[in-house]
Formats: C-alpha cells, structure tokens, sequence
C-alpha cells in the first residue's frame, strides 16, 4: 500500500512537472538568446490561463482551438513587447541586465493589472477534463495525464526548431556565441524578436495546459513565475535537458509535500528547492551553466 | 576594394583608435601588425560592423558601410573570422559551417558550400558531427575560416588566426591564407607571427597606440629599421 502512495505520488509530480517543463524551456529559450530574466513570464502563462477559461465558461471553447490560439496572440504580443521596449534597452552598459530586470518587473505588473481589469480578480479553472482512468492500483487524472502529452508535443516540436531549422540554428548559435553570430552575419535583432515572441507563445501554451489542474486569478503569476526560475535553476541556465530534469524534481517536491505535509508547504516547496540548489550547486543539478 | 578614411573608435571615455585610414585593393593580402592593445582587433570589427564607429569612412567596393549592420556587410561580401574564433561550441561541426552560409548570396549554395568546404579541410567531413568546442585548437581555427568562407565572401578578415597554435599549424594556416587568397579573395590579416606573415603579403599597416604609424610594400616593412627592432627582435 505504501509503495502504491508513493507510485501515485510520483506519477501525479511527473505529470504536473510536465507542464512546468514547459513553461520553464519558453523562459529558456529567451534567456539564452537575449540573456534576459524574463520576471513577468508568469503574467503570460496566466493571462493565457484566464484567456482560456474565459473561453471556455462562455463558448465551452476546445482546449484544441484556444491553445493555438493563444500561441499566436501572445507570440505577437511577446514580438511587439521586445520591438516596442526591450531593443530600446542600451546594450553595451554593464548596467544592461539591471535595466533589464527593472523592465520586465514592470512589465509583470503591468499585466497584473490589466488582466485584473480583463478577467476580474476572480479564481478560475477549466473543468474540462474530470475524469481519471485507473490502472492497477493507480490513478491517473485525465486533466494532468492530457496537459503532460500535450507539454511534450510541444516541447518535442521545439525541440525540432531548434535543432534543424535555419531560426533554430540562428537561435542556439546567437545563444551560444554572440560575437560569432555577428561575424556570421546572423540577423541578431531578428533572431531577438523572434525569440522572445517565441517563449512569450510556449508560456502561453503552457498556461492553457496548467488551468486543466489548477485553479488560478491575474495575481497567481508570480508563483509561476518563480516555478518557473526554479526549474531553470536546478536544470542550469541555457540548459535545455536539465530544464526536463528539474521539472521533474520540482513536480515530484510539490507533490509530495502536499501530501505528506500541507498545501502550504507544497507550495513553498519550489522555493525552498531554488534556494538550496543556488547555495550548493548554484550551475544547476547537472552541473552545467549556459551562462 | 575596402578602404578606411580616418576611423575613429572608443570605449566610453577610451580612444581605440585615432583617424586609421586603409586601403585594400582587390586580390591582395595586407597584413596589419602591432603590439597588443595597439587597436588592430578594433579596426577588423569596426570594419566587419561589430563595433560602433563614431567617426570616419569605410567604403566597401565603393559602397559607404561604417552605418551597416554586421549581416548587411556580410550580404555584401565582406567576413570576419573573429581573434579568440568564437565557434558555437556545443553546435556540430556541420551546424557550424551551416550558420555561416546563412548570408541571402549563399543560402542556396548551402549543400555545395558544406560539400567544398568538407573537401578542402577533410577533418572537417571527418568530425561533421562533432560539437565544435570538442576539435582541437588547429582544427577549431580551420573550422571558424571555413564557417566565414561559407558565405561565398570577396574579401576575408582574419583576426590572429595563428594565435596559440604551435609552429608546425601556424605554417599550415598561413599555407591556408596563401591557397584563400588564390581563390580569388582579398585577405586582411592581423598577425602576431610578422615575419611569416609578411612573406605572403603584399603590403603591410604598422598599428601603434591606435594610429597607423608605418605602411608599405610587405618587403619594405620588412626592412624598416622600427619594425625590426620592435617585432623582429633585429637590433
């Protein structure tokens, strides 16, 4: 019985840590490229939760129709945000990052606002998938098990970006050497633009796959956001395959603190994480830094 | 073909360089030499549109490009192989030589240029999927001058190809510079290794404090009393 709680336990934190996977490789991906720390990227995934449920509490709208859809909003809203704010930034100043940082602080509580005067203050969740189908001695939430599939497929067609298109390789190379993409002759504003519209869209994506499990309001974002950096912290900044591998450990922390301990704990418990890597293994889990 | 008209170039409150002027005709192979610091690094990436140029000229084929950005300079036929090679090291070889062939002139060459460019440096095809950063420090510098030739260019710049590599590859790279400017394509050469590299140029900029000091046919350069002393270790 007791092996039995601790498989439920941990296909439940596998599943959700998918979703996480996702939300962590679109903030990633722009900090690869543009190096910047993207702090309002939980105001995307949210405004794309809300966006959803919304849909869904007027029109019943499928999870199908509204994910691209909202892929394709925010990926003009992230392109419009990176022409409109953060190309202004000055480049060669060693207080860049700094300026940066600010922005996208104020950036978060811009959208703060404005989805609060959009969707209300109100907590919403997507009950669109209830059920859960049973094997053997476990249970697997159709909700989680669909979000889970669907962070995949988009992770896997990333993934397929990344490495065999010409952005893709534009992408990794700007990400990896900046002075040898200008001597390449790369389009570094394009490759910039594209990115940060790019992870503003997986948010996005993400988002519309986390209201299947959780409940959440326009001010719910910061936590995402946070989740979201303590992934990427115990994967390695840049990482791509350690992003995998500490969205597994962050699902598997929440979701056995909830259990053992409380909601309140769980939800502390990526924090926690975040600051015991950073104290002891401050390049990730698989020790390896892209910065 | 390129020609630099009183370049000026800072770091904040630093002045790199101090009115350079250039010229570079078609199919030559200048070498620019000079003591570290002196500014050679800072002229190639102003040329090339990395760094910001507060003042002065550059033409390109009669072309003004000191406002240009790095892909448009590209575009139009002029590469860098950047001092310090700066590879996508976790990037395989063939990605490497890929990402250099991006240019719209070369893009539908892509699949020949990779098959040439195999052709010419063999470790090259041999180690297609290995990542960049894994090659050794001769075959990393053949890789970054094959990724820069990539982009069908006219005319080359090389940043200390030679740097840190043993005698034995230094020759083999500047035997590569000799066959590139054979190719057709005018080379611009910074070079720590003067002696070898003013054997193959045909004329030479001396670069000090961040002005040209000296210029000439490379065989006069060689035997200027100054460069002697100071590079040469001739008294």
């Amino acid at each position: 019985m007791h092996a039995a709680l601790i498989g439920q336990l941990t296909i439940d934190g596998l599943l959700v840590g998918g979703v996480y996977a996702l939300s962590a490789l679109g903030l990633n991906v722009i900090f690869g490229v543009m190096r910047i720390v993207n702090l309002a990227h939980g105001e995307f995934v949210i405004g794309a939760a809300l966006l959803a449920a919304v849909l869904f509490e007027r029109w019943h709208a499928n999870l199908f129709v509204v994910l691209p859809l909202a892929f394709v909003l925010a990926f003009g809203l992230g392109a419009l945000i990176q022409r409109a704010f953060l190309r202004r930034l000055p480049e060669d100043l060693a207080s860049a990052e700094t300026t940066s940082l600010l922005m996208t602080f104020g950036l978060s509580y811009f959208f703060v606002g404005a989805w609060l005067a959009f969707f209300s203050g109100n907590f919403r969740s997507v009950p669109y998938l209830t059920g859960a189908w049973t094997i053997g001695p476990f249970s697997i939430a159709q909700a989680r098990l669909v979000a889970f599939v669907a962070s995949g497929i988009i992770a896997v067609l990333l993934a397929m970006l990344l490495r065999y298109t010409a952005l893709g390789r534009s992408i990794r190379a700007t990400s990896q050497n900046l002075q040898g993409a200008l001597a390449c002759g790369v389009d570094v504003e394009r490759v910039r633009t594209l990115s940060f519209a790019l992870g503003t869209a997986i948010a996005a994506a993400s988002g519309c796959l986390l209201i299947l499990i959780f409940t959440v309001n326009p001010e719910t974002g910061a936590n995402v956001t946070l989740a979201s950096f303590a992934v990427i912290a115990l994967g390695g900044l840049g990482n791509y395959a350690g992003t995998l591998v500490g969205a597994a450990v962050i699902g598997l922390a929440v979701s056995f603190t909830g259990y053992f301990a409380t909601a309140q704990v769980a939800q502390a418990a990526p924090y926690v994480l975040f600051i015991l890597v950073l104290l002891v293994r401050p390049a990730g889990i698989l020790g390896k830094s892209g910065a | 073909m390129l020609s630099v008209r009183d370049l000026n170039v800072s770091y904040g409150d630093f002045k790199a360089l101090h009115g350079v002027s250039l010229e570079v005709d078609e199919g030559e192979t200048v070498v620019i030499v000079g003591a570290n610091g002196a500014g050679k690094t800072t002229t190639m990436k102003s040329i090339a549109g990395i760094l910001h140029v507060r003042s002065g000229e550059i033409q390109l084929c009669g072309e003004r490009i000191e406002r240009k950005s790095p892909r448009e300079i590209v575009e139009r036929g002029l590469v860098l192989v950047p001092e310090g090679r700066h590879l996508f090291a976790e990037m395989t070889v063939q990605e490497n030589l890929l990402v250099g062939g991006q240019a719209v002139r070369s893009r539908r060459n892509l699949r020949a240029n990779t098959a040439a460019m195999e052709e010419r440096f063999p470790i090259l095809g041999q180690r297609r999927s290995q990542a960049a950063g894994t090659l050794s420090g001769g075959e990393q510098q053949m890789l970054a001058v094959a990724r820069a030739l990539m982009s069908e260019p006219r005319i080359i710049l090389m940043d200390e190809p030679s740097i840190g590599l043993s005698p034995l590859l230094t020759a083999r790279i500047f035997a590569m510079v000799r066959e590139i400017n054979g190719m057709g394509i005018t080379v611009v050469l910074v070079e720590q290794n003067v002696v070898q590299s003013l054997e193959l140029a045909t004329r030479a900029y001396v670069i000090a404090e961040g002005r040209v000091v000296l210029q000439g046919g490379a065989a006069e350069i060689r035997g200027h009393a100054d460069v002697k002393r100071a590079y040469l270790g001739e008294v």
